[in-house]
């Protein structure tokens, strides 16, 4: 898989999560939490896993802000 | 009148912050434990969700913008996204300034404060620590399944 396809796929579950957060208003459907494990199957990582690597893909964007 | 924390402050204290800005560390912001410093003091109860608030729009621009660059690519459109990126990168690091400075106020120390909010002083610092924690909320959800 290229880098940027890997990133997309990181992007795309660190959004369903923030939908996932913000819960109330917006509550996860049936299909993200399929889209979630999807991802994660791909990826070869369990939710943890995944999320780590969101976080240390955002961090390292931060200095460009 | 402006409360200041002490010059000292940063390096002194930079051995207890590594458990959030270290590498290899866990990555994960422990929110039980910064909600167990506010416990019972309403106001900084109200920051604390403030904080979580804006630490979520912060991450959402960075996601957003993100999201523009790797299937826009740089443009005019992008240009937008990171502006806005940024300014709330600068509206995160007020809150959690002026959160810290209540939490002094109210008589914490910073050996209580500064193992678990990150630099206030450092733009980045802010950022990173923004992003750690709203995520570290995703984590918790997940788990709570």
């Amino acid at each position: 898989m290229n880098i940027s396809k890997r990133k997309l796929l990181l992007i795309e579950y660190g959004k369903i999560v923030l939908k996932e957060i913000e819960g109330v208003k917006l509550p996860s459907t049936d299909s993200d939490i399929v889209r979630m494990k999807k991802i994660q199957e791909i990826l070869g990582l369990d939710h943890d896993g995944v999320m780590r690597e969101v976080s240390e893909y955002l961090e390292g964007t931060v200095s460009r802000d | 009148m402006t409360f200041e924390l002490p010059k000292q402050t940063n390096e002194e204290l930079r051995p207890l912050r590594e458990g959030i800005e270290g590498v290899g560390m866990d990555w994960k912001v422990p929110i039980e434990k910064i909600e167990k410093l506010v416990e019972g003091d309403p106001n900084l109860e109200e920051m604390l969700e403030d904080v979580l608030d804006q630490c979520l729009r912060y991450t959402k621009s960075v996601l957003d913008e993100r999201f523009m660059l790797e299937t826009e690519g740089r443009g005019d459109e992008h240009e937008a996204w990171s502006k806005s990126r940024a300014i709330t990168h600068n509206a995160t690091q007020d809150t959690l300034r002026a959160f810290a400075r209540n939490l002094i106020r109210s008589g914490k120390t910073a050996t209580d404060i500064y193992p678990l909010l990150p630099n206030t002083e450092s733009r980045a610092s802010c950022g990173q620590f923004a992003l750690r924690l709203t995520l570290s909320r995703g984590v918790k959800t997940e788990q709570s399944k």
